[in-house]
């Protein structure tokens, strides 16, 4: 007898947020900037879950934020930081595992369309965090631009490339 | 002698990937602590997770009070409460008292009732002053005793432990075998799948062994079936091994 | 465990009803983002007194908040040498202003002051009963699934910790075997989240199977809200702090004293 409501799903999404939440936590020293984690597990997310429940993983994540539980980055929390000046990045989070999920359905779950899809998720998060970052501070856009996404790019890079590889790895333990 | 509450008739499940338990069939009566001993991988669990319908039988009958458990699966998870090996991943609230209201919130019971019952069953197994802590910062037997907590809040007819051992200390072992063996004495019916004999064999009244094969090898009373237990795979209690009289039955 | 975790108590702040320490707490950090230096000096006062009324000590909470701390020094820093204006100090390049300096300080105490208020709430509020107040605010909005979502955060509260253990196992493991060593940071990742990941999905797994036991349904006993009129007078007080806090002194104080 299968369970009427989608328990499995539910538990994982769970799980991701916790990881999410984590990540702002778990770095990794590369170089000079440690990276920190958050957004590859967004788009492990979207990778793993799918668009639907990726979706609501960064729902729920978001509204815990909101709500007051020290979840965003630096145990920061609350309505101002989800509306102050790096508030985009976070509601870029939304979009982009949205994006990531339904390419990587439609790309079929290979590593290249993984890739392709986390990429994609990527630009999503910095289309919403970098103007949002140019109003709020009122920058020039190349102003926005270095000091919002150039100094990611390279962690970023690095992240998509062992959110894909990973994605591969444990799709077959996750049920959904 | 009294209806029994679980009838196991004919039991087999078979794993597609391999193993499984083969033609199982039992009775758990009223009042009787049931040791299901056997080496690993013998299908312990197998077997008792199809005593809540966890898991459906491939063929065979599992009849809880003489209606099979798929045709009411609420009912049989209510009635047969199961306590897993691994309390980390079983423990669902973030403080002590969440955790035990998990059950009855399930079970839709109003508020003031789950508060009563909790309040109760925290007492009952000396959790109360813990009441507001996070389950994660407990120690390993006061985590088990909280997953039995759990359990215990929703009434149910029989305790399913399986491998309540696990991960845990001699002195806290011997702790909580002195809580299941009051629970036991209380009236309640008690499974327990284990591996480990020595400390709670005295207080079972009935113990089955398994075989490598899954199927079920022996059935008696402890006391007659130490000596069967190597030839299975399982260890002998000490005090049989050594040839002393076994310390006094409690059951 | 660290300081963002929930003390148990009886304080009034621990009593509040959750919904209404929710609204105050969001009311508070918006007001935070408008508020002068008046402002955040009456939210300053108003927060001490409550974290000392709730009996938290302050010395250990300097301590825990010591890197959040340099933090803010170092985000003080940069605004003093990046905000452009009257310099009252420079050396060769580097160049420290007034409006710099100014700037820099609000941003500091209005960070401050944020994370204070949100340790306060995590500390006198019991992650159940957040879990509750979600559910409650989000039950008028249409195709949101509230018990879900409900039942989603308290899940993902109690992974945590779990996830925390897990992490350390397995960096434990990996350097163990001289994993540390290794500069590929594809690699290095793979080998830390990868095992991470397997053991959680799996403890998922099993907890699934727990909450299946116990009969695991999403129409379950609504959470109950106790409010009384010292709910009422907190919301009051509340709105009173933050209508302050946002309310223009330096005007008042310029009227005063050029007219």
């Amino acid at each position: 007898m299968p369970p009427a409501y989608p328990l499995r799903p539910m538990v994982n999404t769970a799980l991701f947020v916790a990881l999410i939440c984590m990540g702002a936590f778990i770095a990794i020293p590369i170089g000079p900037v440690p990276i920190v984690l958050q957004n590859m597990f967004v788009l492990l997310a979207g990778l793993i879950l799918g668009p639907a429940w990726g979706l609501a993983c960064v729902g729920v994540y978001l509204l815990t934020g909101l709500a007051g539980l020290p979840v965003f980055a630096g145990g920061t929390s609350g309505i101002g930081k989800l509306f102050g000046p790096t508030g985009g990045y976070l509601l870029g989070y939304l979009p982009a595992v949205l994006v990531t999920g339904v390419l990587s359905r439609a790309l079929g779950k290979r590593l290249g369309g993984d890739i392709l899809a986390a990429v994609a998720g990527s630009m999503v998060v910095y289309a919403a965090g970098v103007p949002w970052l140019k109003i709020a501070f009122s920058l020039s856009w190349g102003k926005a631009v270095a000091a919002g996404m150039v100094p990611f790019l390279l962690g970023d890079t690095v992240k998509i490339a062992a959110a894909a590889v990973i994605a591969g790895k444990i799709r077959p333990f996750v049920k959904l | 002698m009294d209806h029994p509450i679980l009838e196991i008739d004919h039991l087999t499940h078979q794993f597609t990937s391999g193993g499984g338990i083969q033609d199982v069939s039992f009775q758990v009566f009223p009042k009787e602590f049931i040791l299901v001993a056997g080496p690993n991988g013998c299908g312990k669990t197998t077997l008792i997770r199809h005593l809540n319908g966890l898991l459906l039988p491939t063929s065979g009958d599992v009849r809880l009070h003489g209606k099979p458990v798929k045709s009411d699966i609420t009912t049989a998870r209510r009635t047969v409460g199961m306590v897993f090996q691994d309390a980390d991943t079983q423990i669902v609230g973030d403080t002590v008292y969440d955790e035990v209201a998990f059950g009855p919130e399930n079970l839709k019971m109003p508020c003031h009732v789950i508060q009563k019952k909790v309040m109760q069953t925290l007492v009952r197994l000396d959790l109360s002053l813990l009441k507001d802590r996070n389950p994660a910062t407990l120690s390993g037997g006061e985590k088990r005793r909280l997953t039995i907590a759990g359990i215990l809040v929703m009434d149910p007819e029989i305790i399913v432990l399986d491998e309540p051992f696990a991960n845990l200390d001699h002195p806290s072992s011997i702790s909580l075998i002195k809580t299941i063996c009051a629970l036991n004495q209380g009236g309640q019916t008690i499974i327990m799948a284990t591996h480990d004999l020595e400390e709670v064999i005295t207080c079972a009244t009935r113990m089955l062994i398994m075989d490598r094969q899954g199927c079920l090898a022996r059935d008696g009373r402890p006391g007659d079936l130490l000596l069967d237990l190597a030839s299975h795979g399982i260890k002998e209690p000490c005090f049989s091994r050594m040839g002393y009289s076994a310390p006094p039955w409690q059951a | 465990m660290n300081i963002f975790t929930f003390h148990s108590g009886n304080t009034a702040l621990h009593r509040l009803d959750v919904r209404y320490k929710t609204a105050l707490v969001c009311m508070v950090s918006l007001a935070l983002l408008k508020a002068g230096f008046a402002g955040c000096f009456v939210c300053f006062l108003v927060l001490s007194w409550l974290v000392y009324a709730t009996g938290i000590s302050f010395i250990h909470l300097a301590v825990q908040l010591k890197w959040f701390i340099l933090l803010l020094g170092i985000m003080f820093i940069t605004r003093s040498l990046t905000v452009p204006g009257t310099p009252i100090f420079s050396f060769f390049e580097v160049v420290i202003t007034h409006e710099g300096i100014v700037q820099g300080t609000l941003v500091a105490m209005r960070f401050f002051l944020v994370m204070i208020t949100g340790l306060l709430f995590s500390a006198t509020t019991r992650p159940a009963d957040l879990k509750s107040a979600a559910q409650w605010y989000l039950k008028p909005i249409p195709f949101v699934p509230e018990k879900r979502v409900a039942i989603m955060i308290s899940l993902f509260l109690r992974f945590l910790p779990l996830i925390l253990t897990q992490a350390q196992q397995v960096s434990d493991a990996v350097n163990a075997r001289c994993g540390n060593l290794n500069k590929n940071p594809v690699r290095r990742i793979r080998y830390l989240v990868l095992p991470l990941l397997k053991k959680i999905f799996l403890a998922a797994d099993s907890l699934c199977l727990a909450m299946d036991a116990r009969c695991y349904s999403e129409d379950r006993t609504d959470p109950v809200f106790e409010t009384g009129k010292n709910d009422m007078r907190f919301l009051g007080a509340g709105i009173c702090l933050c209508l302050v806090m946002v309310c223009p002194f330096h005007i008042f104080i310029k009227m005063t004293f050029w007219s």
